[in-house]
């Protein structure tokens, strides 16, 4: 019989905004702690949150055996890694102040702008330990300025997002200038350029966008099964050449820990799943891996205190060697801020209404585009269609480019 | 639990949460998952009139230390007893345990993973079924808040539900949907494999047959499941209050009293409804109760906490919720549902001659405009259910699309789901339900 043990603590302050006012902060400091037995191709587990009695908690994963749920895959082997990848100077004693001035910054550069929501630093500890010698444990932290605003006046739940909001390293100047030219771009209305196609321009926040179709068509089960649109189409170049996409697990952009819950670590923390637009393989867990005959990605989750299970890793798309301005090659783009309630179909048609958009020329905002209505497909999006990601940061304060591909885009 | 010290000058309370939970998960046949989860954890709140201090911690044995460590960051005041707020958090006392004789925690897994295994029997010798997934899950949370106004309440929520996600493929069509059922009592759980039979036979149908609509304006019927969504989505997270604090606009269009839609039109959220939503007092200790958001047209309330109560000078409607014991309570939804007209079924659909009848949504958001993802959707000719036809999204203008509802059938079905999953800010998924009736709309925008 082995033993496993995971452990996740998360220490968290978060500094919550209503009508422009900090009007609550919150401490969260919370230990979760998972117990798995493997023996005879079984596993069985068991959990606490909080202090435990651990001679009672191992039994009881033992005793979980009996439930018979198989997991007859070899378990990682002797490893010993521990990083602290905690990437914001900034402590928690010092963050309500932080905090303050921020909100503070953002009133006086848009008086007419109501915020609110949450600025939050969280710093995770994720360690993963077992009798064969395994002993990974990560640090890592984010800091995340998620706050909505809306025009006084505006009859609307809200009108956008500040963007950036999760970022690689705090610069409190640096980010109020940023959302300085922001929010003067919200309050210059433009039209949209003529022609139906343009090129539309996302930054990390809004990458799922395109990328959420992806994460159900290039999971293992989806393309074991025969039930994805890239199934029977490993090894076949299906989209743009300048799409490499990383099944990412770095911390440092964003995608920590760099292990996943079965312990499997790769090689630099990336490995492409997309590779100049050939499909090299699904993301797996173990036993997806071994259902369909796929390789081991590790892409590992689940509960604390269950069984590892397939899940959504970091997707990550490389970036190319253009600044956002060449992508562009002279057009405008369109700059995606707030888009809710779009969706692909089955087939990979898109579409998605899109509340706030501005007017972008590479470098720099030029206003506040009408509300829109964007559609393409997935293997337009990703294929022809498919610009790239600028090797220029969307942000001073982030590593992220912009991605840029073609889209049908019209006033909704 | 006890509280030796609320710290003076200060509104305090203490929610503590003990949780059961269960598990059980299938892919493809073969059993991923089988979870019991036990534990005790407490939110701790304290506020000094300006400021809300708050901490999570999975240590029963440090609330006091919390709360005086949260105590020692305010600046306590000799009147808080009379600050608005505090003034309208109720001092409830009792057991209002309902649940404690027929908790999940104390059924046999045993029956809960047959009732499982029989639910997903259909899916075997299906050549259209590529992949699934099915899961059991249950849930009971008992919770006791205590408070410096002298609050000492126990009550409790329970959900148990059964949902089975399938994939279907032939060719280079592809169709994806959700069977589920979902209740407060194990003993009223049935097993899915009738709903999931008829569910595959009409999905395979839908596989072959559906083509993509032609985009326009039509008069569309959204079944009790979609109209559900569209009040949840489109008018209830509108009738969240703390979107209002602060904002002279937003209570100038949400001016109680205002017309916002026909007179056979009233949409209602109530926590004592059993099912997902269903809770006897929210997070804050404040008994749940029936609130109308729109009675007969009529613009009627919206929901609060009592922070939002306080700021718009009403009373707290028992919708201060949050997802669990990490997280504050915020103005959300409990059950909320379209109340039902005079208009038989069949009388609905009898009034249009081309529209669209949506039977299943895969997700829907509301912000002035409204999105609806429909999954299995139909066209309607001359007043019946013809071929069907993949749409991407339904949108519409909230307050015009509310003045376009021209008819509703005289049933009311609230939608069983394992527990739910409503998100709103950092906090999912809650445990929420929503129905109605079948609704007929005219005009919406379909593409």
């Amino acid at each position: 019989m082995v033993r496993e043990r995971y452990t996740e603590i998360i220490r968290q302050v978060a500094v919550n905004v209503s009508g422009s006012t900090i009007d609550s902060v919150r401490r969260k400091d919370i230990t979760r702690t998972g117990f798995r037995v493997y023996s005879d191709g079984l596993i069985g587990t068991a959990g606490a949150i909080g202090i435990f009695d651990e001679p009672m908690l191992w039994e009881k994963a033992e005793k979980a055996l009996e439930r018979g749920v198989e997991y007859p895959f070899g378990l990682s082997p002797e490893r010993r890694q521990s990083l602290d990848s905690t990437r914001i100077q900034l402590q928690a004693g010092e963050f309500l102040e932080e905090a303050e001035a921020l909100v503070e910054g953002l009133i006086g550069m848009a008086p007419g702008l109501l915020f609110t929501n949450k600025v939050l630093l969280s710093v995770y500890r994720r360690s993963l330990h077992n009798d064969l010698g395994l002993d990974l444990e990560n640090v890592y932290d984010e800091l995340s300025v998620d706050l909505m605003f809306k025009q006084k006046g505006s009859s609307g739940i809200l009108d956008g997002f500040l963007i950036p909001s999760s970022m690689a390293r705090y610069d409190r100047s640096l980010l109020l200038e940023e959302y300085g030219s922001f929010c003067e771009a919200f309050s210059t209305p433009v039209d949209l350029p003529e022609g139906r196609k343009l090129p539309v321009m996302l930054t990390r926040e809004n990458w799922s966008m395109p990328l959420r179709k992806l994460y159900t068509d290039l999971s293992g089960l989806s393309i074991g099964s025969g039930a994805s649109l890239l199934s029977g189409r490993i090894g076949e170049k299906v989209f743009s050449e300048g799409l490499t996409l990383l099944q990412c697990s770095d911390p440092k952009r964003g995608c920590g820990p760099f292990f996943d819950m079965e312990g499997v670590v790769n090689e630099g923390f990336t490995l492409p799943l997309v590779d100049e637009g050939v499909v090299r393989t699904a993301f797996t867990d173990k036993r997806t891996a071994e259902r369909f005959g796929l390789p081991l990605t590790g892409a590992a989750g689940g509960a604390f205190d269950g069984v590892p299970c397939l899940s959504l890793p970091g997707l990550v798309p490389d970036s190319s060697d253009r600044t956002a301005s060449e992508l562009l090659r002279g057009d405008p783009g369109v700059l995606i801020v707030f888009a809710a309630g779009g969706e692909f179909k089955p087939d990979g048609a898109f579409a998605t209404p899109v509340q706030l958009a501005m007017l972008h020329d590479g470098s720099r905002l030029l206003g506040r585009l009408p509300e829109l209505r964007v559609s393409s497909h997935l293997f337009r999006i990703f294929g022809d269609d498919f610009r790239g990601v600028s090797c220029d940061s969307a942000s001073a304060l982030t590593d992220d480019g912009f991605m840029i591909f073609d889209a049908d885009v019209e006033r909704a | 639990m006890t509280v030796a010290r609320f710290p003076r000058g200060l509104y305090s309370d203490v929610r503590v949460e003990r949780v059961s939970s269960t598990v059980i998960a299938y892919t493809l046949g073969r059993l991923d998952e089988f979870r019991e989860r036990d534990f005790t954890a407490a939110f701790v709140r304290v506020f000094d009139g300006d400021r809300w201090y708050y901490s999570a911690v999975s240590e029963l044995a440090s609330v006091q230390g919390e709360l005086d460590a949260l105590a020692s960051a305010a600046r306590p005041r000799l009147d808080i007893e009379d600050h608005p707020v505090v003034k309208r958090l109720e001092a409830n006392v009792g057991d209002f345990e309902g649940f404690a004789g027929s908790s999940v925690s104390g059924v046999d897994p045993a029956a809960k993973h047959e009732l499982l295994r029989r639910s997903f029997s259909p899916l075997s010798d299906r050549s259209l079924v590529k992949s699934w997934r099915g899961a059991y899950m249950d849930r009971h949370t008992r919770k006791h808040i205590l408070s410096s106004k002298g609050a000492d309440l126990r009550f409790d929520t329970q959900t148990t539900g059964l949902f089975v996600l399938f994939e279907l493929s032939e060719g280079d069509r592809r169709f994806r949907e959700t069977e589920f059922d979902g209740t407060t009592g194990f003993d009223e759980l049935e097993s899915l494999e009738g709903k999931l039979s008829a569910r595959l036979d009409q999905s395979e149908s839908f596989l072959r047959e559906s083509r993509p609509v032609d985009p326009g304006e039509y008069t569309v019927i959204l079944s009790p499941f979609a109209a559900g969504i569209f009040a949840h989505e489109s008018f209830g997270h509108k009738s969240e209050a703390d979107f209002m604090i602060g904002d002279d606009a937003m209570m100038r269009e949400w001016a109680v009293g205002s017309r916002v839609g026909p007179e056979a039109l009233s949409i209602v959220d109530d926590g004592s409804v059993q099912g997902g939503g269903f809770t006897p007092f929210d997070d804050e200790g404040t008994r749940s109760r029936k609130t109308y958001l729109i009675r007969n047209g009529i613009l009627s309330g919206r929901l609060h906490s009592s922070v939002t109560a306080a700021a718009l000078n009403e009373e707290p409607t028992g919708n201060g919720r949050s997802i669990g014991f990490e997280y504050e309570p915020i103005p959300r939804m409990t059950t909320t549902y379209i109340e039902p007209g005079t208009m038989s079924r069949d009388e609905l659909f009898e009034g249009v001659d081309e529209g669209l009848f949506v039977e299943t949504v895969l997700h829907g958001s509301g912000l002035s405009t409204f999105t609806l993802a429909p999954s299995l959707s139909y066209l309607v000719r001359h007043g019946r259910i013809a071929e069907p036809v993949n749409v991407s999204v339904i949108t519409g203008n909230v307050m015009e699309t509310l003045g376009m509802i021209d008819g509703l059938s005289d049933e009311l079905e609230i939608v069983r789901g394992p527990g739910g999953g409503c998100g709103k800010h950092e906090q999912y998924p809650l445990s929420v339900s929503f129905g109605g009736p079948y609704v007929r709309v005219r005009g919406m925008n379909v593409s």
